[in-house]
């Protein structure tokens, strides 16, 4: 592996970080954290009761010296396509819902390798674009920004063909592109006269490789041999669609287009600004649903009709919005992610949980029983997806907090080996019969690490409502965590809540959840440098969300990307 | 581009009456062909998946042979329209699927339609499991039977996209197979609707517009496509492999945007919350009516029918009728499980119960394709032929039975015989013979004579001479 910043540009890139921001020398540098005056980023004061934290508490991973990152082609997901076209053209309806999924990989629909290219893709593009561009030009001066009859019709496609492809595009048409979409135009009006021409532009660019992909052709940097720095454009649109799942804003392309985009603290500052604004919360609920399951539990299977569809959609919502509550609003902690006894609920809500206290069907804080209730795993969305349609499920319960929070795989079970769950039984409960039968080799080897910390969630029904007992029997949720760094025994969810909670390896778990979903591809081994940096940026910042999510723009990774026309490498 | 409707060849929809449903005979203002030259009869298939296997002891019929038994399971085959119509595959392995281990509905799924072992394995949180390791026998015989004007298939899917949206959810895969060329079955009957008769006219005087929308759709996608040739600057050879991929979909799409024939045009499907549970059974009606709608509108030739995914978690108690109050387990796979091996004796209470659920869940299906089939009986494909005359269906599912996750013994249930190309209503007798030689057969029985082996070549010898009339 070439190293890509030579010695000398190591240490120029090196102060040209630390001269701003006046930190310790090596791997990592720390911006904030430990420096209570500021670090004199040129980020704004991060909201919330950050002490020390000027601008969130950002650290940054700088030169990992290893070889010029890979970074995949993107192509919008159907949840990015959606936001983009209600931003570039206020649909609100989200057509691409309609369009073949993703195959999602680790769980995240915005994987590279994902993006599944088949006839049923290709034609949802286009009648979408046809269908919407007759939408919207019923309203021709509205969308041309300029009105035919006055200007005259070609100088007001001149210039629509300019301000929509350049929105469009994330980046100024270059003058040979102007001059094509200008004919296509002009052969257009011929034949179908002036209002079709417009809506046949609007088609093409909606149908274009420059709206569907975010192609990224780099920029030569001569301290980066053999690698390359993102044009300020690209970076534009790799922070926009990272922080808002959509294109970028009228600032940031303004920043783009005065190349502002160049350097990491410009970087950050952007990051930032968009993390803290709505669209940041958009994503971060994006993340949670996908990392924790809870896309559609509308869909869910009961047999309880208490489970509604729209209690599937309002448990999604709560568990979104405690999320983003605390990441952007709140102390940002992963602690209090795991552990806080309160959650967000409506008045219908709280009635399917059992609870009084909204009165309306907006959702307000609503504070829990800490004995009964700890942080995101206690909620019903997660334990409900988590069972069976008329029974909880420790197996799946236990699976999710090695895979989810623990990135612990374990293999599936033996093809011979008879996995079917025991039948309810009155007299005995289902820890009872699940330890009995998983008790035997070959399941005693997995489902020793597997059952404990599956059992510590049996108060949760299969609609992940608390109950006390179990049709009368004593619920037993006690066990020992093992196979982690903070092994320990726990008398239920709320103690392994809390002992998972301070844990490294969860720390460095979601750290490479968020590495996955923001640079769209898994982990390699020359990414294990900027990996640690990372989860040392999520340590020290005591552990806040918020920290490790600006963290991510300061890696190689996202920086800079490998020359892709060089070498086997896409 | 008009594409002109197979008009010397009538396609009507007859009422079970024999009147002709709703349909403006529109021969001369069109310009039919002259009848004397009939165009060849047209061949068809379709592919229907069901998951976690069979219960082999109530679906093998007891006889090989013509007039063999039916089977309890196959029980709703038996009327004067299909029974001659009904053949049963015994002993076919899924040979390909020995070359890896692994999860074996992963395993299965991904053999199931390409015959291959999968590929891009992952150990990461599903264990050990993969993607299809090449295309697929529907895409390949689209690929090459493919007609101007016409889509060169349609996936259909039936909750396929509920419970799962990985390597469990598809039976189907473009050229190369893996993760990328997936090809996902439509949930939703409005969209296959949409994607099948959108361009075809609800009335003369649509028409005219209809052209001009479809002619610009094609210069549209024909300046895309130049837009894609125009990209310059640092492309990486995967990258450029998908773009170039992208602009073949697309050229494509030109080639068969045009307007569609006059034919029996339904009316728009509406099924809501088409992945509630409950709503199992009519969103597969409606499908099985959009596919036959479909095939008399002659719209496409080749479609795949997918109800739900591998290991699929089902509940069927609220529509399928017996005694579920035993039932160990209530969904689709974990009853496939409490199940026990055909060949097992001394079964308990519970896998008893298990075996007789699987049973009627199976019968149910049954019931699914026979309706299907039974619909195709009377569409009018012309020269006395009906457009199941010109069909074959097979049926399949990942597994042998649950509770093995084996893969000997697959249970195939072919309904029509493509035209005479198989040979029909019989129990084949077909151990030592591969999947792979049973896609072959398909392919040659839809008039493909070239076609000589598909899948992994370690597994393919060639086409079945048994239930094929010509080899």
């Amino acid at each position: 592996m070439r190293s890509f910043l030579q010695p000398t540009a190591r240490r120029a890139l090196h102060w040209l970080l630390l001269g701003v921001l006046g930190s310790t020398l090596g791997c990592t540098a720390t911006i904030g954290g430990e420096d209570p005056s500021g670090s004199g980023s040129s980020g704004p004061p991060g909201p919330g009761d950050n002490a020390g934290n000027a601008n969130g508490g950002a650290t940054l991973v700088q030169n990992c010296g290893s070889s010029a990152p890979e970074a995949p082609m993107r192509r919008l997901t159907r949840w990015e396509y959606n936001n983009t076209l209600h931003d570039l053209l206020g649909v609100t309806d989200r057509p691409a819902d309609g369009f073949p999924a993703e195959a999602a990989q680790f769980g995240f629909d915005n994987n590279a390798q994902g993006a599944v290219l088949s006839p049923l893709v290709v034609e949802s593009y286009e009648s979408a674009a046809s269908s919407l561009a007759l939408r919207v030009t019923q309203n021709l001066p509205g969308l041309l920004g300029c009105d035919p009859a006055v200007t005259g019709e070609d100088a007001c496609a001149s210039s629509f063909v300019g301000t929509f492809a350049k929105r469009a595009f994330r980046r100024p048409l270059r003058a040979a592109e102007q001059t094509r979409f200008e004919a296509f135009y002009q052969t257009s009006k011929a034949a179908y006269g002036f209002a079709d021409a417009i809506r046949m532009l609007v088609q093409a660019v909606l149908q274009s490789p420059n709206f569907l992909y975010r192609l990224e052709m780099g920029v030569e940097d001569a301290a980066l041999p053999g690698a390359l720095r993102l044009s300020s454009a690209e970076m534009a649109s790799r922070l926009s669609y990272l922080f808002t799942g959509s294109m970028p804003d009228v600032e940031l392309l303004g920043a783009a287009e005065g190349d502002l985009l160049s350097k990491p603290t410009q970087i950050l500052a952007q990051a930032q600004r968009l993390l803290e604004s709505e669209a940041g919360g958009r994503m971060v609920k994006n993340f949670v649903r996908q990392w924790a399951v809870l896309n559609e539990l509308r869909d869910l299977d009961k047999v309880d009709a208490k489970f509604t569809p729209e209690v599937g959609d309002l448990l999604e919502l709560e568990t979104e919005t405690f999320v983003d509550q605390i990441v952007r609003k709140g102390d940002g902690k992963l602690s209090t992610l795991m552990t806080a006894p309160y959650s967000f609920m409506n008045q219908e809500l709280a009635a399917f949980y059992g609870l009084s206290g909204p009165t309306s069907a907006e959702l307000v804080r609503v504070e829990l029983d800490p004995t009964r209730y700890a942080g995101i795993l206690s909620q019903a969305g997660l334990m409900a997806n988590l069972a069976h349609p008329s029974q909880p499920s420790a197996v799946r319960r236990g699976k999710f907090v090695l895979e989810k929070l623990l990135c612990i795989a374990l293999p599936p079970p033996p093809n011979d080996v008879d996995t079917t769950l025991p039948k309810p039984d009155p007299t005995a409960t289902a820890r009872a019969q699940l330890t009995q039968k998983t008790s035997v080799q070959p399941c005693l080897g997995c489902h020793t690490i597997l059952n404990p910390p599956g059992f510590a969630f049996e108060h949760f029904d299969e609609l992940g409502r608390y109950r006390a007992d179990e049709h009368g029997l004593a619920i037993d949720s006690s066990g020992v965590l093992t196979g982690t760094d903070v092994d320990r025994p726990f008398a239920s969810h709320v103690e392994l809540s809390s002992a998972l909670s301070e844990s490294a390896q969860v720390r460095s778990c979601l750290a490479l959840n968020w590495f996955r979903y923001a640079y769209g591809r898994d982990r390699s081994d020359a990414d294990a440098c900027s990996l640690q940096g990372l989860e040392s940026a999520f340590t020290e910042s005591g552990g806040n969300v918020k920290s490790l999510l600006l963290a991510l723009t300061q890696t190689p990774e996202f920086l800079y990307r490998n020359d892709p026309s060089q070498g086997g490498a896409p | 581009m008009i594409i002109r409707p197979r008009l010397s060849r009538r396609t009507l929809l007859r009422g079970a009456s024999g009147a002709v449903l709703g349909l403006p005979f529109l021969e001369s203002l069109l310009g039919r062909q002259a009848s004397a030259q009939a165009a060849p009869a047209p061949k068809r298939l379709v592919i229907m998946y069901t998951s976690n296997g069979t219960v082999m002891k109530n679906w093998k019929p007891s006889a090989f042979g013509p007039d063999f038994p039916l089977s309890p399971i196959l029980a709703p085959f038996d009327t004067p329209v299909l029974r001659p119509k009904l053949s049963v595959l015994s002993g076919v392995e899924m040979a390909s699927a020995r070359k890896v281990s692994g999860n074996g509905h992963s395993v299965g799924m991904t053999n199931l339609l390409t015959g291959r072992p999968f590929k891009e394995v992952e150990s990461t949180e599903f264990g050990d499991v993969g993607w299809g390791g090449g295309i697929s026998i529907d895409q390949e015989i689209a690929r090459q039977t493919k007609l101007e004007g016409k889509l060169p298939s349609i996936e259909l899917g039936v909750q396929s996209q509920r419970e799962y949206r990985n390597f469990y959810s598809y039976i189907s895969y473009a050229e190369g197979g893996g993760s990328e060329s997936a090809v996902a079955s439509d949930d939703n009957p409005k969209n296959a609707y949409l994607r099948l008769f959108s361009n075809v006219p609800d009335s003369v005087d649509a028409r005219a517009e209809l052209e001009r929308a479809i002619n610009q759709r094609r210069s549209v996608i024909d300046f895309v496509a130049e837009d894609f040739s125009a990209l310059q600057g640092r492309l990486g050879k995967a990258d450029q492999e998908r773009l170039d991929q992208h602009v073949t979909l697309l050229r494509d799409l030109e080639g068969r945007l045009g307007i569609g024939p006059f034919c029996g045009k339904p009316t728009e499907p509406n099924v809501a919350e088409v992945q509630q549970n409950g709503n199992f059974p009519i969103v597969g009606k409606a499908q099985m009516d959009l596919l036959s709608a479909a095939f008399a509108c002659d719209l496409t030739r080749v479609a795949t029918l997918q109800w739900a995914t591998a290991q699929a978690g089902t509940r069927f108690e609220d529509w399928v009728p017996g005694d579920w109050s035993g039932v160990p387990e209530n969904y689709h796979h974990g009853i496939s499980h409490a199940a026990a091996p055909s060949s097992q004796g001394n079964l308990s209470g519970d896998q008893s119960s298990a075996m007789d659920a699987l049973t009627r869940i199976n019968t149910w299906f049954s019931e699914q394709l026979a309706y299907l089939a039974t619909q195709l009986s009377k569409i009018d494909d012309g020269d006395g032929q009906t457009a199941l005359d010109n069909t074959a269906i097979l049926w399949v599912t990942e597994v042998s039975e649950g509770p093995d996750h084996k893969f000997t013994n697959m249970p195939y249930v072919l309904l029509g015989d493509l035209g005479g190309a198989f040979k029909s209503a019989q129990h084949f007798n077909l151990e030592g013979q591969t999947h792979n030689n049973l896609f072959v057969s398909l392919g040659r029985a839809m008039g493909l004579s070239g076609f000589q082996t598909f899948g992994d070549p370690e597994f393919c010898t060639g086409a079945i001479d048994s239930i094929l009339t010509q080899v």
